[in-house]
């Protein structure tokens, strides 16, 4: 066959291998959801930003940003949403309505039920360990995470409190090199910005619309990417550092 | 709001005929596009007429089609009009490296030009029987047409190490095409 006609008909292979093929990194994507991660992953010196002190700053201000209750309106400058209070199916499809397809009774069960405690999210530990494992998880989540999150991980059902095990398990296994570690904790932020619907940093107020205690659940996963020293360096993150280090006082 | 949403949006555009829905095609895949076309072409502004005809052919094809995934659907056209822009362009004007990826797809290939439209199903099972890692990294060079080098960096790999998995994948593919009976 000509080379050409070889790629012609390469085109139509299955969407799957198109999807998950797409670098994470390198395509200059025109978008504007992850800023931070795109900077962050871009920048060539996220070895040295991670590697260096923990963001307690970064950290303080999104908790802060978390302290907003759940029931009353974030404060955002540009898209504040609905005054509503969220106690039922109705009040939360209007505070969201993006996420319709949640009023589902189903949908709502699982959401306050596994993301409210981490204790309930810690029963399903080992579900996701085997989902990950079924994934072969070090490939496909780096190819392209919200699609294989999307595509095949319940991440809605597993919430915030799924990525601190997360962590904990692609840290223990497999001895790889520190690059495809970093981009491990990129991927994670990545997820973990998707999975509390942070769709950019200038919209930290947003509240989560899988969540029902946004400050619980950003606060347990901050604290375990602390651990492993992982800051974002942002004009944002800088923004709250400083705030922060006003009103509150981090170690 | 994740890619599905966000494509969901979109293609409501597109089937309410909304002429935003190609300035929003534009500002959530325009740049992704320019990149699968500019793997193929050299010159920009050869990729950027394949990205806007590329939004021609996807506002024509929206509706009745409802893409699974606007980002495969919009790559697809992309690159197969960048192919049709290489295949028309004189040899001064090409992309090298992916005139060497096109080669080295080739050579492992031995299909005759009538037996074309079976590669893709072929492919799809070959794909299928391989590790992700292992897939990714031949999409990603013979789909995408990234560059060695820019694989390698995106896995934490070696270039050396990038090309290695690669020329094993390729004969793992030919043997996989002569088990079937496919023989130059």
């Amino acid at each position: 066959m000509k080379p050409l006609l070889i790629a012609q008909k390469m085109t139509e292979i299955d969407e799957r291998f198109i999807l998950g093929s797409v670098l994470p990194t390198a395509a200059p994507v025109k978008t504007h959801r992850f800023p931070a991660l795109s900077r962050f992953m871009n920048s060539g010196v996220a070895a040295a930003v991670i590697s260096g002190v923990v963001a307690v700053g970064v950290l303080t201000g999104i908790i802060l940003a978390g302290r907003t209750p759940p029931n009353q309106p974030p404060v955002t400058t540009d898209d504040p949403p609905p005054v509503t209070e969220s106690t039922g199916k109705e009040s939360e499809s209007e505070t969201e309505p993006v996420t319709e397809d949640t009023t589902e009774p189903v949908t709502e069960e699982v959401t306050e039920d596994i993301i409210d405690t981490p204790e309930e999210a810690e029963a399903r530990k080992e579900e996701l360990i085997a989902i990950l494992d079924a994934l072969d998880y070090k490939w496909n989540i780096l190819a392209d995470p919200s699609y294989y999150f999307d595509q095949y991980i319940p991440v809605k059902e597993f919430g915030v409190y799924g990525v601190p095990y997360m962590l904990d398990y692609i840290m223990e296994h497999e001895g790889e090199t520190k690059v495809e570690e970093l981009k491990r904790l990129g991927v994670i932020l990545h997820f973990a910005y998707h999975n509390l619907g942070i769709t950019d940093t200038s919209d930290w107020h947003r509240p989560d619309p899988y969540s029902s205690d946004l400050f619980d659940n950003t606060k347990c996963l901050m604290e375990h990417l602390g651990e492993y020293g992982l800051r974002v360096n942002t004009e944002d993150s800088i923004a709250s550092e400083e705030s922060s280090s006003e009103t509150e006082p981090q170690s | 709001m994740d890619e599905q949403q966000n494509d969901k949006r979109i293609i409501d555009l597109y089937f309410a005929r909304n002429e935003q829905a190609i300035a929003e095609t534009d500002r959530h895949y325009g740049g992704f596009c320019l990149r699968v076309s500019l793997s193929i072409l050299d010159d920009r502004r050869d990729a950027e007429e394949c990205v806007n005809d590329t939004y021609i052919k996807a506002w024509n094809a929206i509706p009745p089609t409802r893409p699974r995934s606007l980002r495969a659907f919009l790559a697809k056209i992309v690159r197969n009009l960048s192919l049709q822009r290489l295949e028309y362009n004189t040899a001064a004007k090409r992309n090298q490296d992916f005139e060497l990826s096109l080669e080295e797809l080739g050579e492992c290939i031995p299909l005759r030009d009538e037996e074309a439209d079976e590669l893709p199903a072929l492919l799809n099972s070959f794909l299928d029987t391989l590790p992700a890692s292992e897939w990714q990294l031949f999409c990603g060079r013979y789909w995408h047409g990234h560059a060695v080098k820019e694989l390698a960096r995106a896995y934490g790999l070696t270039p050396k190490a990038v090309t290695m998995r690669l020329s094993r994948t390729r004969e793992k593919l030919r043997t996989y095409l002569n088990e079937r009976g496919y023989h130059l």
